[in-house]
């Protein structure tokens, strides 16, 4: 597209933003501040991610952009159209065949490779921003590795309604050190963060922060040892494909309690219809 | 008896206004050390120094570490906050400043336990409801909101968060100030059973003659960021040496 | 006797008031005074006289400005006058035991407790401390349903009693006793001067400020009469 440099930003800006990257790499969990552009997007929208993506994009790379492990709503559609327009990539809707993935709120069902990255689109970085609204202090907490407070919360959860009741955005610690929130992918996809092959990158528009789990990293959910982690999901099966290990949606279907279950994953959910056939 | 604390020469100013003016002393293992003085005297400054939350402008605070003296000032961050949260404890005056409100009762006197990784539900309840008999709440409060808690109750939970790790030193900032004469009666009390029973050393800074008497050792009276008088704490309030610590002795009503 | 228990020699003390325009008092000029196992000694005088003083200076309570009070304590001579205060600490802990005229009364505590305190401060079981403690009040007129009472409620001969107790339920090798039965009737008053001849015969050294008669003439050996500033003749 003319009058804009390839993949919209300039090139000083994506050489920041890989430094940025490299660091964080360099410090698994730990997130790094980075100068956030204005992007052609509202905040709240995957500002973070679509600065990792146009950072890392090649000539040659494939991407796929999923919002809640969908290919084909609004805000996918837009990040995926505004990289074909502005750095005339290849995009695709199959995970198998994406070089980057740039997601909201999911991690595919279909196992990453080496060679793919996956980068986060994070609404609020800060795990321990409910308990420590002070970010100097927060940012001490980490520092210090005293995740005490953190614990604290699945304290209450487990003394009030008897498990823990986050069902996203479950805290994690990442290689033994620092705390993480993994952006609001629901506590079924923690399990994929623990050693996954791809480099998975995190990114913070608004709040300007950008965060890595190298790959095979150990990554952890917190949990107690008498109350260990337990990643949920609907006990039903995908009215489409049939699955029964996928993570599901659940769709109202009428005003009389009418409901389907179906995969969030569109891709997954499609091939295994097409294979079924 | 071994020597826990021991500052030297500790100085510090308040823009012009000299908070600390040469102030050294000890602090032994077992043992009750009050500070008194009136508003302004630098007391709270002293103990701030002491428990290393904040650094004087000169002067050198050394603890016990087992084996040797350190010095505060050698110590890490990250070392001088796991001596804070686990070998020391800090009693604040209002409960409030050290608690967390809406975390359940269980819940704050478990953080101490969960910060230092016991990563046991089951245990940590269990602990937690010891020290809840320790300091005299009722344990079927274990699931109560803390601001549910009268201002007694709130001081004595204060208290039972700081004990769970049971810590060798502990500095208390007034602890019964804000408290109702009966309700003081009790946690003074409280305190000084605790205080025998685990084998505590304490720093305790006053205004309260009488807090002092009940509970301290040793008494240091101060004035002006310095030391005037120190003692034995009967042998100081029955015979004060210095001009102020007379007028402190004669200006308390009889109860 | 042959090696005291407690001797003080040169003692001087006197107070500086400076709230009253550096006024000061010298309380105590020269003072002796020792005392061996088994002995009682009684500070006798008008008031004014610096009988208390002297208590409160062997206690460590009044710091002296001059002399040596020395003390056998764990079988070493220790100058109390000259002692760090955790020494004094460490000698009011076993070796001198004070009963002032007054209890101190802590707030809430059962007068039980207060009186089983001291033991239990020396290794004794909760439960065989509070037994003795029982005993002991019961044989100085407090009945049991008083034990579980916090004292502050007491009538003054009722707290003298505890207060008595809290000292007498552990021995010492040096008591110091400040009018024990000032506000005690007669019965009391016996029941006192029981104990105090049983620990004197045991072994117990003992000073005393006595201004009952009756009390002196049971428990004293010696008499040691103060006058204005001095507190060295003897009767």
């Amino acid at each position: 597209m003319k009058g804009y440099n390839f993949a919209y930003l300039d090139e000083n800006t994506k050489r920041m933003i890989r430094r940025a990257i490299l660091k964080a790499v360099a410090i698994p969990g730990h997130q790094i501040p980075f100068a956030s552009r204005e992007m052609p997007l509202p905040y709240g929208w995957g500002t973070g991610g679509i600065q990792i993506t146009a950072a890392l994009l090649g000539m040659s790379d494939v991407l796929k952009v999923i919002d809640q492990g969908a290919d084909d709503t609004t805000n996918a559609i837009s990040i995926r159209r505004f990289f074909a327009l502005t750095a005339g990539v290849a995009t695709t809707t199959h995970t198998a065949g994406a070089s980057l993935i740039q997601t909201r709120h999911r991690i595919p069902e279909t196992p990453l490779r080496q060679d793919q990255i996956l980068i986060y689109q994070v609404p609020m970085p800060e795990p321990l921003y409910r308990l420590e609204p002070n970010k100097s202090a927060a940012m001490r907490l980490h520092a210090l590795a005293d995740y005490g407070a953190m614990h604290v919360k699945l304290y209450e959860d487990i003394t009030r309604f008897g498990r823990v009741a986050t069902a996203y955005n479950h805290p994690v610690m990442v290689n033994r050190r620092y705390l993480m929130s993994p952006s609001p992918i629901p506590a079924y996809d923690n399990p994929k963060l623990h050693r996954m092959p791809a480099l998975q990158l995190f990114g913070a528009g608004r709040e300007q922060r950008i965060y890595a789990v190298p790959p095979y990293t150990e990554v952890r959910s917190l949990d107690f040892v008498d109350y260990p982690f337990h990643p949920g999901r609907a006990q039903h099966n995908c009215s489409q494909c049939g699955s029964d290990d996928s993570y599901l949606d659940e769709v109202i279907t009428d005003n009389d309690g009418g409901r389907l279950f179906l995969c969030s994953d569109t891709d997954f959910c499609q091939n295994r219809q097409k294979a079924a056939k | 008896m071994t020597t826990l604390l021991k500052a030297h020469e500790l100085r510090h100013s308040f823009g012009a206004t000299p908070a600390l003016d040469g102030v050294s002393l000890e602090v032994r293992r077992h043992e009750i050390l009050a500070v008194v003085g009136e508003s302004g005297s630098g007391k709270t400054t002293l103990l701030n120094v002491l428990a290393g939350r904040m650094n004087a402008d000169q002067g050198t605070v050394h603890y016990h570490d087992g084996a040797n003296l350190r010095s505060l000032s050698e110590l890490g961050e990250r070392e001088l906050h796991r001596l804070q949260r686990a070998r020391w404890g800090f009693v604040e005056q209002n409960p409030r400043a050290a608690l967390r409100l809406n975390i359940t009762a269980g819940g704050n006197i478990g953080e101490r336990l969960m910060a230092a990784g016991d990563r046991h539900y089951g245990n940590i309840r269990a602990i937690a409801t010891h020290w809840l008999e320790q300091v005299e709440i009722d344990p079927k409060r274990l699931d109560d909101l803390p601001m549910n808690f009268s201002g007694g109750m709130l001081q004595r939970l204060q208290i039972a968060r700081m004990l769970v790790t049971e810590p060798e030193l502990v500095f208390m900032d007034e602890p019964t100030g804000g408290l109702d004469a009966s309700v003081q009666a009790r946690v003074l009390d409280l305190i000084r059973s605790l205080v025998r029973r685990l084998g505590l050393a304490v720093v305790l800074v006053t205004h309260d003659i009488g807090v002092a008497r009940l509970l301290a050792d040793r008494l240091i009276v101060m004035r002006q960021g310095l030391i005037v008088e120190s003692g034995l704490t009967d042998q100081v309030l029955d015979d004060p040496h210095h001009a102020y610590t007379q007028l402190l002795v004669s200006s308390v009503l009889p109860a | 006797m042959n090696q005291p228990m407690l001797h003080a020699r040169g003692i001087n003390k006197s107070f500086l008031l400076h709230l009253q325009g550096g006024v000061r008092l010298d309380v105590l000029h020269e003072a002796e005074l020792a005392v061996g196992a088994g002995e009682c000694i009684t500070l006798a005088g008008a008031s004014g006289t610096g009988k208390s003083s002297l208590l409160k200076a062997l206690y460590g309570n009044y710091l002296v400005d001059g002399g040596e009070i020395l003390i056998r304590h764990l079988g070493q001579q220790v100058d109390l006058a000259a002692a760090a205060p955790e020494l004094v600490l460490a000698i009011r802990r076993t070796t001198i035991g004070y009963v002032s005229q007054f209890l101190r009364a802590i707030p809430r505590i059962a007068a039980i407790d207060l009186v089983a305190e001291p033991l239990v401060d020396r290794g004794a079981s909760g439960h065989e401390a509070k037994l003795r403690a029982a005993a002991l009040l019961e044989r100085l007129g407090i009945p049991s349903r008083l034990h579980g009472l916090p004292p502050a409620t007491f009538s003054g001969g009722e707290q003298q009693r505890v207060n008595l107790a809290r000292t007498f339920i552990c021995p010492w090798p040096i008591l110091l006793l400040d009018e024990p039965t000032a506000s005690l009737d007669t019965t009391n008053r016996n029941r006192v001067i029981d104990l105090i001849r049983e620990v004197k015969s045991q072994g117990c050294a003992i000073v005393g400020i006595f201004h009952d008669p009756q009390l002196h003439d049971a428990v004293s050996d010696l008499r040691l009469l103060f006058s204005e500033s001095t507190a060295h003749s003897r009767t």
